[in-house]
């Protein structure tokens, strides 16, 4: 990706974390990935100071813990945090659940398909949005 | 306030009155003004002949000078001395009317009397040198008393004397034109003018002041001529003869002016005598003095001198004056008497017109007299007559004596008197026929009675009747179920029937005690005392037909509470005007509890639907997740390790993903299944072109298959994604199954009135009549599953749709033959549409 910025997954799927995983290193983006398995997880890695902001988030929704809204309406109240552009990754086609992600400012919301050669397109298109898209540094 | 008829016909004196004020007004404005235009003009013409005569005089002195030092004759001398006599006198005159006359042009005034001053200091002096010419003359040394005179005359003062009389003149000239002008128009604005002719006599007056200063210019002209002649004579300066001639002409001029004027004016006598006595003489001494100009000339002195005295002699001279003094003064005479004619007049028409007025108010006031006399005393009589025929009656009579209306009145007074005379007489005779009628009619009464009494009989039989249906209404109103009311506006019960036991407990009697709260809720209360106050407001049409329906809780004697369903209409007074209520009353408790029961099943199930399809959606979600990672799992294992594993083991995991898949497509349908109804979206007109056009687009249909529309479809209201899937599941459908390469699929309508019926036709394999019902039913579908691609929801998703828009759906078909799905679109949609749990 754009930047050498870590990106950072939050799944609790061993089999779509090892999705993702396989999708960006299929198309070659170096950048370190690093997983966490919920939301608490999330938090805590992003308030350590000891790990690198992530440049980009990618985010499930059903999770257990914490979920992905709740996640994302901590990290809004958060200065520093809110600005990471949180791209939503997930199963649910639930209206309620986009309503609730844009809401919270998320910057898209993505349909982690059944096919894998499908889901390949769809880590492509979060690429080409974050490489394209100005954000803050 | 009351006017008698006498004080009437006075008061028509008033009007008259106010016309001769009125008249007397307009006519003592205008007449003030004439009266004192006509004496401005006196004071006006006084002064220009005091001037002319200065000017006159003033050359006559110099002339003579001029001749005394020319002759030395003592009548010369004489002469002189006469005219610095009238000089003087003519100067003061001036001086006198100018500032005897206060008031009229201050400013001017001011300037002038300054002017009047510095011309008399200047004469003064000139009259000191002629006098001291007149010495030198005497003392033999005639050559120098001429160069004296000369100086004299030529230079100030003499010169200042003649400049400032052309220029005063002409101002006093203009004004008392001006003063003519101004009577004129005064004396012509009368409302009498035409009746007395005054306009003549100011033109009249303006011809007297014309010639009276002409005849003094014509003087002062002739005067400085003879002068000049006498100075030219003795110097011999040519410088003269200009003068001369100017003079002369000058002279000759206001003669002749003043002559065609006097013309005008049908001159007298002496008038006439005078013309011709100066036409000679100054024709005379015009060839006078053209012989001495001529002797001057040549160098002849004393011939000339000689010449002149014989042409222009002394005395003829001043008879001439005195004649043209006489002249000017008649003129003034007789303008003084026009202007004072015209003063009079005006005045006389003045009183003249008042004394009119007077007599015409005495003529209205005699009138008013007559009038009364004639007119009033009559008709008092006439009152008193009439007051006193009132008080007595009878023989009251007034005297006939006249041949007019008003006698005429008195006879008809007459008359009226003694009609009624008679008239009273046939009262009294009536009267008595009275009598007779009343006895007849007292008979008719008695009859009339009895035929009233056989009435009443007749109306008790019918109470009787009446009495006997309303125990028959009472009997149904006792024995029915529903329990009838009768109540006050109050809600307390005047009437009761006795099925109120059954419904309520209480008996009739017990019920007639019960205030409102004790009958029924609170709430029921406020309601039924809302409706009551609705109602009443409603009223205003006084409708007896006027009914409501309502439910109350009413309170049972053992305490607890039934719904009671009341119909009540108003009880009304012969006004119409609502005075109470009546009704029946329904026991609907149990009709109440099994609505009641109703809805909470309704309720029940709602939410059982509810339930059911958040399960499904939430378990085909969390089915999703797992699936996704086998799917994940097989394509990586067929990727990374297809150098491994052998032929039959490819093709196992293939089969895999494909399960995979349709597991996957499954979940979907029956997630899209459940999201229908579930999730509503706004119906609206949808053009169903637009809709078809974009399913055949979707599906994409090979080459072998054509999908037509048979015309242009219509516009339905509808969920337009709803009615898309509808037609991506009938057409993606036929073209699935096709098995022809020539595959056709045709989109057609028929209007059926109220609703659309839609038909989706194909040339395919057809549907064996035995499974034509159970193919809308879930997870039906008559293909071997492998061998094409179905998840069995397609036709349910559609039924569900269909009946959702309270419309139907159904196939028709033969095996070979091809399929045909029908289904209707209501052109109306209510707000809810069809119901869906269907």
């Amino acid at each position: 990706m754009r930047s050498d910025k870590p990106i950072l997954l939050v799944e609790d799927d061993l089999v779509d974390r090892m999705t993702v995983e396989r999708a960006l290193r299929e198309i070659h983006v170096a950048n370190r990935l690093d997983m966490v398995s919920d939301g608490q997880g999330a938090l805590d890695f992003l308030r350590d100071p000891a790990r690198e902001k992530p440049g980009i988030i990618l985010l499930d929704l059903n999770m257990p813990r914490m979920s992905g809204i709740e996640f994302l309406q901590v990290i809004k109240q958060e200065d520093v945090l809110r600005r990471i552009p949180v791209v939503v990754l997930t199963t649910s086609k639930d209206e309620r659940d986009r309503v609730d992600s844009f809401n919270l400012g998320v910057a898209g919301y993505m349909i982690k398909p059944v096919d894998y050669m499908q889901f390949v397109e769809v880590v492509k298109a979060i690429d080409l949005y974050w490489t394209l898209s100005e954000l803050p540094d | 306030m009351r006017f008698s008829l006498k004080s009437k016909f006075y008061l028509l004196a008033l009007p008259a009155l106010l016309i001769v004020l009125a008249m007397l007004v307009l006519l003592a404005l205008p007449q003030r003004s004439v009266v004192e235009d006509t004496w401005r003009i006196r004071e006006g013409l006084e002064q220009v002949l005091q001037a002319e005569s200065f000017a006159r005089h003033f050359e006559h002195q110099v002339r003579q000078c001029a001749a005394f030092i020319a002759t030395g004759s003592a009548e010369h001398e004489r002469m002189f001395e006469d005219a610095r006599k009238e000089v003087n006198a003519a100067l003061a005159g001036w001086m006198s009317a100018k500032t005897a006359n206060p008031g009229a042009e201050s400013a001017g005034r001011a300037q002038e009397i300054k002017s009047l001053e510095a011309m008399k200091d200047a004469y003064e002096e000139v009259n000191a040198d002629c006098d001291r010419a007149i010495a030198v003359a005497k003392s033999g040394s005639s050559a120098q008393a001429v160069a004296l005179l000369e100086d004299t005359l030529d230079a100030p003062p003499g010169s200042t004397v003649l400049q400032l009389v052309d220029e005063l003149l002409p101002d006093e000239e203009t004004r008392l034109v001006t003063y003519l002008d101004n009577l004129d128009g005064a004396v012509r604005s009368l409302v009498l003018e035409r009746m007395l002719g005054l306009a003549k006599r100011v033109a009249e007056m303006r011809s007297h002041a014309l010639q009276s200063e002409l005849a003094v210019r014509f003087a002062r002209d002739s005067n400085r001529w003879i002068r000049g002649l006498y100075l030219y004579v003795l110097t011999g300066r040519t410088a003269y003869e200009g003068e001369l001639a100017r003079d002369r002409r000058m002279a000759a001029e206001a003669l002749g002016e003043w002559a065609a004027q006097a013309r005008l004016t049908s001159p007298v006598e002496s008038t006439v005598t005078l013309f011709e006595d100066i036409d000679d003489r100054f024709l005379g001494a015009g060839a006078a003095a053209r012989s001495a100009i001529d002797l001057a000339k040549a160098g002849d002195t004393a011939g000339a001198l000689a010449a002149l005295q014989s042409g222009i002699d002394p005395v003829t001279q001043s008879q001439v004056t005195e004649a043209i003094d006489a002249e000017v003064e008649r003129q003034g005479e007789a303008l003084e008497a026009d202007a004072g004619y015209i003063s009079s007049t005006v005045v006389r028409s003045v009183w003249g017109v008042g004394f009119i007025g007077f007599l015409a108010l005495i003529v209205v006031l005699a009138g008013g007299f007559m009038m009364s006399r004639t007119m009033v005393d009559p008709v008092v009589k006439l009152r008193d007559a009439a007051r006193e025929f009132g008080e007595t009656g009878g023989e009251t009579r007034v005297e006939v004596k006249r041949n007019d209306e008003m006698g005429d009145l008195t006879a008809a007074f007459n008359e009226m008197a003694a009609a009624r005379v008679a008239a009273e007489g046939e009262l009294r005779e009536a009267h008595d026929h009275l009598e007779v009628r009343v006895r007849e009619r007292t008979r008719e009464l008695a009859d009339a009675n009895e035929e009233l009494r056989a009435q009443m009989e007749e109306r008790e039989r019918a109470e009787h009747a009446l009495q006997d249906s309303e125990e028959r209404y009472r009997f149904l109103a006792d024995n029915v179920n529903d329990y009838a009311f009768i109540m006050d506006l109050s809600f307390s019960t005047t009437y009761s029937s006795p099925s109120v036991v059954r419904l309520l407990g209480f008996t009739p009697e017990e019920q007639l005690g019960r205030g409102a709260s004790s009958l029924m809720t609170p709430e029921s209360l406020m309601n039924v005392s809302g409706v009551l106050a609705d109602e009443l407001e409603r009223d205003t049409d006084r409708d007896p037909d006027r009914m409501r329906t309502v439910e109350v809780d009413a309170y049972r004697k053992d305490g607890t509470t039934v719904v009671l369903e009341v119909v009540v209409s108003f009880v009304r007074d012969d006004a119409g005007s609502p005075v109470g209520l009546y009704g029946l009353a329904r026991d609907i408790t149990e009709r109440k509890e099994a609505e009641r029961r109703l809805e909470e099943l309704n309720e029940e199930l709602l939410s059982i639907n509810r339930e059911l399809d958040e399960f499904a959606y939430v378990v085909s979600h969390d089915l999703k997740a797992p699936l996704r990672g086998i799917g994940s799992l097989a394509t990586w294992l067929h990727t990374d390790y297809s150098e491994v594993l052998d032929q039959e083991g490819g093709r196992q995991l293939e089969l895999l993903l494909d399960r995979a898949k349709r597991m996957e497509s499954l979940i979907e349908s029956v997630l899209e299944y459940s999201r229908v109804g579930r999730i509503r979206e706004s119906r609206e007109p949808v053009d169903l072109n637009d809709v078809v056009r974009a399913a055949v687009e979707m599906i994409g249909p090979p080459p072998g298959v054509k999908v037509t529309m048979a015309g242009s479809l219509p516009s339905v209201v509808c969920e337009r994604m709803r009615m898309s899937q509808v037609f991506q599941n009938l057409i993606g459908n036929a073209v699935k199954f096709m098995d022809r390469p020539d595959g056709e699929v045709t989109v057609s309508y028929t209007d059926e009135g109220t609703a659309w019926r839609l038909a989706v036709a194909d040339n395919g394999p057809g549907i064996d009549p035995k499974y034509q019902e159970t193919i809308f039913g879930i997870f039906q579908t008559i293909s071997p599953r492998d061998e094409v691609e179905g998840t069995g929801l397609g036709l349910t998703l559609v039924k569900k749709i269909v009946e959702m828009h309270g419309g139907r759906v159904w196939v028709e078909s033969e095996v070979g033959e091809g399929a045909t799905f029908y289904f209707t679109i209501p052109k109306r949609m209510g707000i809810e549409g069809g119901t869906d749990e269907e």
